[in-house]
């Protein structure tokens, strides 16, 4: 009977361990860059999708741009916007820029730059959108998220 | 910390923001870490839709921070109006022209000021948690920012419904800020900040009274909130209606003078048609002389006067000799 009482204990044990063990958070980490090489107008939309059990999520747009403009905004899938930058060159995008740029994108001069980061503790789930509006812009985006999911709340 | 900036008095002054006639500055004392570049800049923000934009164009100075960690603006060139503008730093492996919104690596902050004026910046742990000493509107601007950096860190530690129910309620502490300040620059930021493009279709009334209240600022910056405010409608109907009124007042008003007129033209064209010895009767029958009477005044019997007296009736188409006196 003592055996039996151990055993089951042993059992009951295992289980819970068990549970916590598959209830931990694990991260999804995002990483997407985008280049404009040819001055760039063409408006895009970079679409996150935050599941439902994801308990935080981070989001991180770096942008340098060299020539034209570029306006960066970030949406929740309510649509409200959360954030916006815009980061402009005083230098105006000729055909000889372009051109140069080809041959020199990396030995052109000073470039203006835009980060912005943001937290969020359970996000609404759906789609999140980062709208990318380039005028005429040379440049480079990089986009970080991570999400914290919560494996035990699907 | 990346900033770890040290007290800086801006000398004894008793600044004011329209200091007339003396030197504006701006200054304080801040100590980056290895990081950062050992220069700070300030931008002009021509509208609030530009807070958030960075462009060489828009760095209108940039000063040195010296070893003690000390840097300085003169504001002589500044137009003598309040302006917005922002002050921030940048990391060494990135453009002077950058901007970082969010994190503890956030930038920049925003400042109100004129040619005029004596900002002193003090206390500063990080850049955008600073403290503004001698500037009213400033440290009306710096509450403002401690009210969304707030807002911000609960969306980062509370739950969404817990957040959403902050973010609301700060907001519109916010819009109360904005509705009681004298300061009509301070005032807009508030709004700016209060994410009132979420809130206007439902609050319109609140964003009409405030430019009501603000109507005679014309800064770019009002010019250009109003364009994202529906205007009043003009109460149409109403206003027919009163317009009509009118009218129709108007032409009663020439009806009744023309009926009038018409009525005293026919009248003097009847009187015409008596002869002259019903005139005279006519006369004394307006100053209410009996038959008796005028038979007496005239010589004639009274059974003429009577004859007399009918036809005049007759031909003034009246009825009694009491209408004789209305004539």
């Amino acid at each position: 009977m003592k055996n039996l009482s151990k055993i089951t204990l042993a059992t009951l044990l295992f289980t819970i361990l068990t549970i916590n063990a598959f209830a931990q958070e694990t991260t999804f980490d995002l990483v997407r860059n985008v280049n404009m090489f040819t001055s760039d107008s063409e408006v895009k939309n970079i679409s996150l999708n935050v599941q439902q059990n994801t308990s935080s999520l981070f989001v991180e747009i770096v942008s340098n741009v060299q020539y034209g403009s570029l306006t960066i905004e970030i949406y929740n899938p309510k649509k409200e916007k959360l954030g916006e930058f815009t980061v402009e060159s005083q230098l105006p995008t000729t055909d000889k820029v372009k051109k140069e740029y080809t041959q020199y994108k990396d030995s052109l001069g000073e470039f203006v730059s835009g980060q912005i980061q943001k937290y969020v503790n359970s996000p609404t789930s759906g789609k999140w959108i980062i709208k990318i509006i380039p005028k005429e812009a040379i440049g480079n985006i990089k986009i970080s998220s991570r999400s914290l999911m919560n494996d035990s709340n699907p | 910390m990346n900033i770890i900036v040290l007290l800086i008095l801006c000398g004894n002054v008793g600044y004011s923001q329209n200091d007339s006639g003396k030197t504006g500055k701006i200054e304080g004392i801040i100590n980056l870490d290895s990081i950062w570049n050992d220069k700070i800049y300030l931008s002009h923000i021509p509208d609030f839709g530009k807070m958030y934009t960075m462009s060489k164009s828009m760095i209108i100075a940039e000063t040195n921070i010296d070893s003690t960690g000390h840097f300085s603006f003169d504001t002589n060139y500044l137009p003598s109006e309040d302006n917005l503008y922002r002050i921030h730093v940048s990391k060494k492996d990135s453009s002077p022209a950058s901007i970082i919104i969010g994190g503890k690596d956030e930038n920049h902050f925003f400042i109100i000021a004129n040619k005029y004026s004596k900002i002193s910046i003090n206390n500063i742990s990080t850049i955008n948690s600073i403290e503004i000493n001698s500037s009213k509107q400033n440290l009306i601007i710096r509450k403002i920012d401690a009210i969304t950096n707030y807002i911000d860190s609960t969306n980062f530690n509370e739950s969404r419904i817990k957040s959403d129910f902050v973010e609301k309620a700060f907001n519109e502490q916010i819009r109360q800020i904005a509705d009681t300040c004298s300061y009509p620059l301070v005032a807009l930021y508030a709004l700016k900040k209060s994410k009132f493009e979420t809130n206007v279709s439902t609050n319109l009334e609140f964003y009409q009274n405030f430019l009501d209240k603000w109507q005679n600022e014309d800064s770019a910056y009002f010019k250009t909130f109003r364009e994202t405010i529906p205007k009043r409608k003009k109460q149409v109907g109403s206003n027919v209606f009163y317009y009509s009124m009118i009218l129709l007042a108007f032409i009663s008003g020439l009806s009744i003078n023309y009926f009038y007129r018409e009525q005293k033209n026919r009248k003097s064209n009847l009187l015409t048609t008596l002869s002259v010895q019903e005139r005279k009767i006519l006369s004394l029958l307006q100053q209410g002389k009996s038959n008796k009477e005028i038979s007496e005044e005239h010589n004639i019997g009274i059974s003429t006067v009577k004859s007399h007296v009918s036809n005049i009736l007759n031909k003034l188409e009246i009825k009694s000799r009491k209408d004789v006196l209305d004539l």
